[in-house]
């Protein structure tokens, strides 16, 4: 178990396109990428309460998911703590239920993390494919950067493999 | 003049399902199940290597992904005719019944209690009464005044706050809620418990499958778990032994909490052991085979049509053509082209979307048959078949549920009463105990296995060229799931998967023979038609879940539940 109390969960449908960002974001870091201290980079998938361990037991929950901001593909927004839940009133993640239920019971349970923050990018295109579509693609290196630049933020530092 | 109400989506979960009911004299008099994303499963798989179709399937769902893992690889096997080593039934085994009893859990707690429970009314109740009662109940060490107490306490300040949260869509104060206060704190505060010990039951399926959500040990012809007793980075004593702690904790919560707590619910709502029947023909499969080739299992299945266990069919090996021949798919109602009845390797998938057509397509679910009748799935089905089969655990814990709720409600209660919404709740909670019984089993065996000095668990799978076809079931949390694949020369040709949730949520069928969710909303009552919570009750009592039956696909779907009354 790594030392840093940091976990990223990536979230959505990698069968789906774009609707699966979050999971390959998730395997990005963890191919091209070493950290220090060691973080968790978790392929939480579709999955709603199964995710509650990884916020137990970690300090600092980064998620990144596909989420409707209504903007140009690939477009980047990053939302903290209280900020999450509150968006979610109106349409948002595309993994609504799920992601807000966990965060809602999270509040229920008294689990609370120092920090969650939501990394959301923008999809282009939600068919039957297992590849992100090409204009999602474009925007992957700048949205690692947000990333990682987060990731700094929590005192947690990397080089390419 | 019926009322129509349109409930969507009605779970909470991924999945889109829509129900469409006509209400007369305040009962319902017609139903329609509508599925509303489209699966494309079967598309992604063609052409691709059967011994990574699992690694895919286990994506179609985010909440059963282990079931589709095993049903796949099940499926391979079968085409390639292959033998299992017994750890690798074993290990597989331990983690579908661990999985089961963690899905059953947060089915009852945290998808469908608050049906039954009214949070708000749980804040006027006496903790000491509630304390007292639950200690009539159940030697369950979690039931003091101080616990309960602490939850109404909790609850006050979400309440009072606004904060709602994961309960702000509750039919709170709704006529149709029976439960005394003390009853509701005693269902809340057992809520809350149920995420600490529904995730000590997910945890063992993450030590036996590497990961969670999805579990990275399956392989076809085995499991990659390398078993070395003393070597830190297999699966060792020490790991097995952490897994036996977290089974003695599950094993408490199941049998004095979960069980007393459906028997309750039961007793207090003694009328809905009348309604919600519907498709009384259950279809389930045998699973925990115990042999290499699967011809042995620990928990038997079989059809049972009409509801007459008198007539009961045994499903006996992996290989049965009993249930390879029985399934057929329906596109009659379905919004896909054409209009025929085909076996699943037969089956194509062309979409074509119409608008809902009340009696034309309506749904993206297929409509499933057995022996061209359409079949109810689920423990409801599963229990009552190993009831019939003489299943030892089984007979036990339907008798222990039966007299408890018998005892509580104050009127001699039947098996006959499990055909019906609670019923369903009452198999699930009989089919968790079971389950638990399962797993205690299979750790003893893979245990004595390994003693023996057998630490084999995986046989290579050869694909030869030319086509074969196979079949692999599982008897899943929500009922019988089975993939079908024709692998032509090591590559995929067709992949079809007919989920539990196909079978009960499927539309009208070739014959325009309604489904199980709409044959059991039938006569259901229904207070009052824009908060139609007796629709929910006995939908939800299928624990349904459609992002398998149908795909993920709709973006532009509402945020909050709609009901429309027209």
């Amino acid at each position: 178990m790594p030392g840093s109390g940091v976990a990223v969960l990536g979230l959505g449908n990698v069968l789906m396109q774009d609707e699966g960002i979050g999971v390959h974001l998730v395997n990005m870091l963890a191919t091209k990428y070493e950290f220090d201290p060691a973080i968790q980079l978790i392929d939480g998938g579709t999955t709603g309460t199964d995710l509650l361990p990884y916020f137990d037991s970690n300090e600092r929950i980064m998620i990144l998911d596909a989420v409707d901001f209504g903007k140009k593909a690939g477009h980047v927004e990053v939302l903290r703590n209280d900020e999450i839940l509150a968006r979610f009133k109106s349409k948002l993640s595309l993994h609504h239920l799920g992601l807000s239920d966990v965060l809602s019971t999270l509040q229920l349970l008294e689990i609370k993390p120092e920090e969650i923050c939501l990394i959301g990018m923008q999809p282009a295109s939600m068919e039957l494919d297992l590849a992100l579509s090409e204009s999602i693609r474009l925007h992957l290196e700048n949205t690692l950067e947000i990333i990682l630049a987060e990731l700094k933020k929590w005192e947690i530092s990397w080089k390419r493999k | 003049m019926a009322k129509r109400i349109t409930v969507d989506p009605i779970t909470r979960i991924e999945g889109h399902l829509r129900i469409d009911c006509e209400i007369d004299n305040g009962k319902v008099s017609n139903a329609w199940s509508s599925g509303q994303m489209w699966r494309g499963i079967e598309i992604i798989l063609k052409d691709r290597d059967p011994r990574d179709a699992w690694i895919y399937t286990q994506r179609i769902c985010g909440v059963c992904t282990t079931v589709h893992a095993i049903a796949s690889v099940r499926a391979v096997e079968n085409a390639l005719q292959m033998e299992i080593p017994l750890n690798a039934q074993y290990i597989r085994n331990m983690i579908i019944a661990a999985h089961g009893i963690h899905d059953h859990m947060v089915h009852f707690y945290h998808l469908s209690a608050l049906d039954w429970v009214d949070i708000v009314s749980a804040l006027e109740a006496d903790a000491a009464q509630a304390s007292k009662l639950a200690e009539s109940l159940s030697p369950w060490t979690q039931n003091s005044v101080k616990e309960f107490k602490a939850v109404q306490d909790k609850l006050k300040t979400f309440v009072n706050t606004g904060q709602l949260g994961i309960f702000a869509n509750g039919y709170w104060g709704h006529p149709a809620m029976k439960l005394p206060p003390e009853v509701n704190l005693i269902a809340a505060t057992h809520y809350l418990q149920a995420f600490e010990f529904q995730r000590k039951a997910n945890q063992i399926v993450t030590i036996l499958g590497s990961k969670t959500p999805h579990i990275q040990n399956l392989a076809v012809g085995g499991v990659a778990n390398p078993i070395n007793p003393d070597n830190q980075s297999a699966l060792n004593m020490e790991r097995l032994y952490y897994i036996k702690t977290l089974m003695d904790e599950v094993k408490n919560f199941i049998a004095d909490v979960y069980l007393i707590d459906v028997c309750a619910v039961a007793a207090y709502y003694k009328d809905w052991l009348n309604y919600g029947s519907g498709v009384t023909n259950y279809l389930s499969v045998p699973d925990f085979p115990l042999d290499t080739k699967g011809t042995q299992f620990e928990l038997p299945g079989g059809y049972i049509p009409n509801g007459d266990v008198g007539q009961f069919k045994a499903i006996t090996s992996f290989d049965d053509p009993f249930f390879r021949d029985g399934v057929k798919e329906s596109i009659k109602h379905s919004w896909y082209d054409g209009n025929w009845t085909r076996h699943p390797w037969e089956e194509e998938t062309e979409p074509s979307y119409t608008d809902f057509q009340d009696n034309g397509k309506y749904s993206w679910v297929k409509a499933p048959s057995f022996g061209g009748k359409p079949a109810q799935v689920g423990p409801l089905a599963n229990v009552l078949a190993m009831y019939v089969a003489g299943h030892e655990p089984t007979k036990k814990y339907a008798g222990m549920m039966l007299n408890t709720i018998s005892k509580l409600a104050g009127t001699q209660v039947g098996v006959k009463a499990l055909h019906s919404t609670l019923g369903r709740h009452a198999a699930r909670a009989i089919r968790c105990a079971v389950l638990y019984e399962t797993l205690e089993n299979n750790y003893n065996l893979l245990l004595a296995n390994i003693a023996k000095g057998d630490f084999s668990t995986f046989n290579k799978p050869v694909f030869p060229s030319g086509e074969q076809r196979g079949f692999g079931f599982h008897e899943a949390p929500r009922g019988t799931l089975s993939h079908w694949v024709v692998v032509d020369s090591g590559k995929i040709k067709n992949y079809q998967a007919v989920v539990p949730s196909t079978w009960n949520a499927g539309p009208r069928n070739q014959d325009d023979a309604m489904g199980p969710y709409e044959a059991s909303l039938m006569g259901n009552p229904i207070a009052v038609p824009d908060r139609p919570l007796e629709v929910l009750r006995t939908v939800h009592s299928f624990d349904p879940c459609l992002a398998c039956a149908i795909h993920l696909h709709d973006n532009e779907k509402e945020d909050i539940v709609t009901v429309r009354v027209m």
